[in-house]
């Protein structure tokens, strides 16, 4: 099914930043095995479907493997440390320092819960990653944030850039007959990929300095208050997500009011600034009818989880101790989730 | 979204990949599906035993009170033969003849810290963050008190597994962020509350209070009609998920 304004694959960042967001409420907010498997294989799929097309998602399947393997650790680690549960399968010695106690099937199941949460995340932040169109999302940025996000997108792309060096590296070197054994067969690749990675970042660096990065016009030079003013829309922002955490919502609801209004006074072109510097675009973003059934899907997925969690939040919720019982199950939430599998249709 | 012949998991080397994949994926799934509704048939039998020990012997003894902030307390006598045992166990031994459960989660080499006695505290991944206590200052959470003197509570602040309890100790947990609000008590005042007898060489504890508080929190399991719907709603996403990524293969080479 080939959608008219897919835009050669690339879709508007947007609509995949709304996907991302209502990908990962659910891994944040409980550790429902329903709703969790539910995300999983809907996510899942949207990665099988979009990967065919986006080669960069492969250069992030070593944070994947890395992910699978700490997740693991997470599952071993809450069966050693819980000692609670009704369900005991084995006993571990008194004689065994720290971990001494009964392991519960209770802590394994709560542990492969939240190796599930931490996969699911993984899964979503690189696919989103992948697909983004990054240079796009920058056009898309007001001028303000364009420092932040040139930074921001540098120190996102290094991972798979690093792990493409490292391959590539390896291979060379294995075709002049290296082998790598034990730690010093190490140093071959490894001083490469360091020196690799220094000059790709004074390229990097000197690319952005030739293209002003960070430097400012007369017009466009900020109003003396709107750097303090943007510190304290920082700190409010932090301050309301603290609250908002500790379970104080009307502290965070001001907080984080305060907060978007000193951002946003501060992101704020000075008057006259736009006559002096403009930028321009050499392609214009489209809306196609791609961007339009992944929005939308992914608006009434993340508007399904906010009903739920102001009117039945136990739906998201699953506590296996002392007792492992049955977890709650919303089936209009898990019918919404589905919608999350939206990707999947106009992938390239 | 229907898969094509031409597909290449349909042919060459790629099917027993292909196949080995998903097959492992409905494994996972089907282990995720035993887990959670046939292990407590599987393990039933194998339900948590803290005590063992033979008290029969025990020249030790200590008094455990808990304290829920709701008006029930449980009182417990435990005997022990050791010389000393730390306080999470004389907590676990204590309401495990109260009959009352509890849920502890470690801390490595900091011991463990007390999320849930009965159904008061808090599930283990919020006790991981902060003990059950919320923002303010006092805020209740499983707190840990000795008595120094008759009506005298001393907070303990190295917590339940670096304490030690000795003979003649009486303990004290209590649902709270400020003080323990206990009145003053002996070894013999609370034996006979946790309804012990003389001479008792075993572990008793009891809870005494307002019982219509212990049983306030009702659940209501989900339906078979309701696992059949999700379980639909499951093999939908499932099966889309699996099509979505079989169907975006590329054309074989000539």
């Amino acid at each position: 099914m080939e959608i008219p304004g897919a835009n050669a694959g690339r879709l508007d960042p947007r609509s995949w930043l709304l996907w991302g967001t209502a990908a990962a409420l659910p891994a944040l907010v409980g550790r429902n095995p329903f709703v969790l498997l539910a995300v999983l294989l809907a996510v899942l799929g949207v990665r099988g479907a979009w990967s065919r097309g986006t080669p960069q998602i492969a250069a992030w399947g070593g944070l994947l493997r890395l992910a699978l393997i700490f997740s693991v650790v997470g599952v071993l680690f809450n069966v050693l440390t819980v000692r609670a549960g009704d369900l005991v399968f084995a006993e571990v010695p008194g004689a065994v320092p720290l971990l001494a106690g009964p392991l519960t099937i209770n802590a394994l199941f709560y542990g492969v819960l939240g190796a599930m949460a931490a996969l699911s995340l993984v899964i979503i932040g690189t696919t989103v990653g992948a697909v983004v169109d990054w240079p796009m999302l920058l056009r898309l940025l007001p001028s303000r944030l364009t420092d932040v996000a040139v930074a921001g997108s540098v120190t996102w792309t290094m991972l798979p850039r690093t792990t493409a060096a490292w391959h590539e590296i390896r291979e060379a070197q294995a075709a002049r007959g290296h082998r790598p054994r034990g730690a010093r067969g190490l140093l071959p690749l490894i001083v490469p990929l360091l020196a690799g990675g220094l000059d790709r970042s004074l390229t990097l660096a000197e690319a952005l300095e030739a293209r002003g990065f960070g430097g400012t016009s007369s017009g466009d030079a900020p109003r003396p208050w709107q750097g303090p003013l943007a510190a304290l829309g920082l700190t409010a922002g932090v301050l309301g997500a603290y609250l908002l955490a500790a379970g104080r919502p009307a502290g965070a609801a001001v907080a984080l009011t305060l907060a978007a209004f000193g951002l946003g006074i501060a992101a704020h072109h000075p008057p006259g600034a736009a006559e002096v510097v403009r930028r321009t675009r050499y392609r214009e973003p489209t809306w196609g009818r791609g961007e339009t059934i992944i929005t939308v899907a992914a608006a009434a997925a993340l508007a399904v989880q906010v009903s739920a969690l102001a009117f039945a939040p136990a739906a998201f919720g699953y506590d296996p101790y002392p007792s492992l019982t049955p977890p709650a199950i919303n089936l209009w939430l898990l019918a919404g989730l589905g919608l999350l599998l939206a990707p999947a249709a106009v992938a390239p | 979204m229907s898969a094509s012949p031409s597909h290449p998991a349909m042919v060459g080397g790629q099917p027993k990949r292909a196949a080995r994949g998903w097959a492992t994926l409905a494994l996972t799934l089907l282990a995720l599906v035993a887990l959670l509704f046939g292990a407590p048939a599987l393990v039933g039998a194998g339900r948590v035993s803290v005590t063992g020990t033979p008290l029969a012997d025990s020249p030790n003894r200590a008094g455990l009170v808990v304290q829920y902030g709701d008006g029930r307390t449980t009182y417990a006598i435990v005997p022990f033969p050791e010389p000393t045992i730390s306080g999470i166990d004389l907590l676990e031994r204590g309401l495990l003849a109260a009959d009352v459960p509890l849920l502890t989660v470690g801390f490595g080499g900091l011991g463990a810290g007390v999320c849930q006695i009965a159904e008061t505290g808090c599930p283990v991944g919020d006790c991981r963050r902060r003990l059950c206590q919320g923002p303010k200052a006092n805020d209740p959470y499983w707190r840990y008190f000795r008595q120094v003197a008759p009506g005298t509570w001393r907070a303990l602040p190295l917590g339940g597994s670096a304490t030690k309890v000795g003979d003649g100790d009486l303990d004290a947990w209590s649902w709270t962020g400020t003080e323990a609000g206990l009145p003053a008590l002996s070894l013999e005042k609370v034996a006979t509350l946790a309804g012990a007898t003389g001479g008792d060489a075993t572990v008793v504890g009891r809870t005494v209070g307002p019982t219509d508080l212990a049983s306030t929190a009702t659940r209501t399991d989900p339906t078979w009609g309701t696992y059949a719907g999700a379980g639909g709603i499951l093999a939908i996403i499932g099966a889309g998920a699996v099509m979505a990524a079989r169907r975006r293969a590329p054309p074989l080479a000539p």
